[in-house]
């Protein structure tokens, strides 16, 4: 058992797969943290993983951070393979509750990016397709509108309107409940 | 729809053959007027504003048995690090889907607003699946669902959300409405349910506010709604299901839940059995007793909670795992749980050993049951108990009822409040009752909370004697509820056990927590823990 067990390990600690960035950078992970994106997994899944996966999409210094996220997340996913994910006994373990509040402030900390970085890593996460840095991305900017009138939502992001003020008027009238 | 075949023979349905509607009526009124009378909290003849307060604050618990909402209003917080992020706009030159994505996470308002951003954004929110939080429609906008509403802000509401979802051609992700007096506004929820249905709503939640007190029928127009795998609903008189059509069926339906819904029993049954992928099914706040006969190949956890006196028969539910109860109160009336087949069921929970009866198979657990390998439930790992331990009947029918589950590891033992106690009960007792070493040997975490009453309260005695049987792994969590234990001696007392636990026991974690201070928290203490003594 003891020796299956580290063969398995060893097998694991092998499965290193090297990623290129855009830049032409090579960052070398586990196939662990890199199937968090299910790109690379569909890749791995189809061999064409040998000589490394190109990303022409992501520059080093994005890539990094994309993987800075996947190794801290790997390890939540690899507990939540075990357990049926909702049916966990998280309620009754205050470990878990202690691993997750974990999770939580590092999710916290990894946003505090300026909102160029922020963009990219949304296209990054997009086009990786890793959920759940997608949505906590996507989640980044929801909460930086929330409450804001359009105006200070297009002075926030340079959004130009250009939209006529009669269509404005228009859409104004048809959700009117919206602007009450 | 099409592709759905039922994994239940639609010609063999009981209830065709069901009872009669005037029988029905009849025992809804009965059981109406009975639930009248049962509610504590509403004194007749007192002032009709206090008793609609009252009667608010019976809700909030309702609203405490919701799931969370997928949006939620609070973002304010929320900064970006840059101030102009160099003039560019980067958001609109995202591709549709992902600027679909932030609308979607946004409360209802900010979505919709969104269409005036710029041409780009016009069509966003239309194409995007609608999240309607209907909290997010009131005056304050936030998360919150109000204990107290006026007429006015129902209306509102009820108008805005006719509005949206008219307005919304659909898919509808998530409807969550709970804002509302719908007995009020009754063409209005038809037109809604109507929309519902053709918008496909996924996730749906229907919480009506009753006031006056009425529990009117939703409209069956619910069982068109086949694409739905969230269903919660609130203060309904659930339709009567025997008229419907054979096929109707909530196909993708996995989670349910029925808060102080008024259901008949062949109604239940009858959801159940068109819902073949149901996994968890949740009971809140019932009106009315609930009488539940489980037949499920789907469901995976069925919770019960602060219901009426319960009937609960497991029939047949083989990938059962979670039964968590809590029951009111109901003088001299013991709830009755029976455990038929359930195999994989591990975690059981709060059962009140005062009021709860237990029947696996066919034997009742009373004091007299013998040890029998045939009266037990293996699979479970996970035991939540309640005993008031100034009640000698509780104390003496733990180590029997514990025996009925030889191969728990974790124990949670909630000592109940009580105001009757006839005795206390000493060691030789608890040695007595040597039967439940075995089950005590297997366990590796054990909680306590809230211990009560300190004059009664268990002490944990400890000895050096042989042939004892080794607590593999002990964790010991000593919780005491600030308002139950008063300062002073009580809490030393309480206070002084722990070095005897640190130095004789095998305890590898021990806290000790009283009201908000912990007291005391150890790791890997060394020894041997002999029994548990109360």
């Amino acid at each position: 058992m003891a020796s299956a067990g580290s063969g398995d390990e060893k097998a694991a600690a092998a499965a290193m797969i090297t990623l290129i960035s855009s830049d032409n950078e090579k960052f070398e992970v586990t196939e662990a943290t890199a199937t968090l994106s299910q790109t690379i997994r569909h890749m791995i899944e189809d061999g064409c993983t040998d000589g490394g996966v190109p990303l022409p999409n992501v520059t080093s210094k994005i890539l990094a951070r994309v993987i800075e996220y996947c190794k801290k997340h790997a390890t939540a996913a690899a507990g939540e393979e075990g357990s049926s994910s909702s049916f966990s006994d998280a309620a009754f373990l205050e470990v878990d509750r202690a691993f997750l509040e974990e999770l939580e402030e590092f999710d916290d900390a990894f946003l505090e990016v300026d909102r160029a970085t922020l963009f990219d890593l949304i296209l990054a996460a997009n086009y990786l397709d890793i959920k759940g840095l997608l949505n906590l991305t996507c989640q980044k900017v929801a909460d930086s509108v929330k409450g804001k009138t359009p105006e200070q939502i297009r002075e926030m992001y340079n959004i130009v309107n250009d939209l006529t003020p009669e269509e404005e008027a228009e859409i104004r009238r048809e959700t009117q409940w919206a602007f009450e | 729809m099409a592709n759905f075949a039922a994994p239940f023979p639609l010609h063999s349905d009981p209830r065709r053959r069901g009872v009669d509607p005037h029988e029905r009526e009849a025992l809804f009124g009965r059981e109406l007027t009975y639930f009248f009378h049962a509610l504590p909290d509403l004194p007749v003849g007192v002032d009709p504003h206090e008793r609609e307060a009252l009667f608010g604050r019976e809700l909030t618990y309702i609203y405490h048995a919701l799931p969370d909402p997928p949006v939620y209003a609070d973002g304010d917080l929320c900064v970006l690090l840059d101030d102009d992020g160099g003039g560019v706009d980067r958001l609109s030159l995202l591709p549709d889907k992902l600027l679909g994505d932030i609308v979607s996470r946004l409360p209802i308002k900010d979505a919709a607003r969104t269409a005036v951003l710029s041409r780009r954004w016009r069509p966003i929110w239309r194409a995007t699946p609608l999240v309607l939080v209907d909290t997010h429609l009131l005056p304050a906008g936030d998360d919150v669902i109000p204990e107290h509403l006026d007429r006015a802000s129902s209306s509102a509401v009820a108008d805005a959300v006719s509005c949206i979802l008219a307005a919304h051609p659909g898919p509808f992700s998530c409807v969550r409405l709970t804002c509302c007096y719908m007995d009020e506004h009754r063409a209005q929820v038809v037109r809604w349910l109507k929309h519902l249905v053709k918008g496909s709503v996924k996730d749906l939640f229907l919480i009506n506010r009753p006031w006056p007190l009425e529990v009117a029928p939703i409209p069956s127009t619910l069982f068109s709604m086949t694409e739905l795998t969230c269903l919660y609903l609130g203060f309904w008189r659930f339709p009567d299901t025997t008229g419907l059509l054979r096929g109707a069926a909530f196909p993708r339906l996995r989670k349910l839940g029925l808060c102080s819904v008024y259901i008949h029993k062949q109604d239940i049954e009858f959801v159940l059995s068109r819902s073949p992928v149901l996994e968890i099914l949740c009971f809140e706040g019932l009106l009315f007793p609930l009488h539940l006969h489980l037949v499920s190949n789907s469901l995976r956890c069925l919770q019960v909670h602060g219901c009426k006196l319960a009937n609960i028969t497991v029939a047949d539910a083989p990938r059962l795992e979670r039964l968590f109860l809590h029951t009111y109160e109901s003088k001299g009336l013991k709830n009755r749980i029976k455990i038929a087949h359930a195999p994989a069921l591990r975690l059981f929970g709060n059962f009140e050993l005062g009021k709860d009866k237990l029947q696996i198979v066919n034997t009742i657990i009373k004091a007299r049951t013998w040890a029998n390998p045939s009266v037990t439930i293996p699979a479970v790992k996970t035991l939540d108990v309640d005993v008031r331990f100034g009640v000698r009947n509780d104390t003496k029918m733990l180590p029997i009822f514990l025996r009925c589950f030889p191969n728990v590891e974790r124990l949670h033992i909630h000592s109940n409040n009580t105001t009757e106690s006839n005795g206390r009960l000493n060691i030789k007792f608890w040695q007595e009752s040597g039967a439940i070493k075995p089950v005590l040997s297997r366990i590796n975490l054990m909680v306590f909370h809230d211990f009560r009453g300190m004059m009664r309260v268990p002490k944990l005695r400890l000895s050096s004697q042989e042939n004892v049987p080794m607590i593999a792994v002990f964790w010991l969590s000593v919780r005491v509820s600030a308002e139950v234990v008063p300062f002073g001696t009580s809490r030393m007392a309480l206070i002084s056990l722990a070095p005897i636990l640190l130095g004789s026991s095998n305890v590898v974690h021990l806290e000790l927590v009283i009201g908000l201070f912990k007291c005391l928290h150890a790791r890997h203490c060394s020894g041997l823990l002999e029994s548990l003594w109360f």
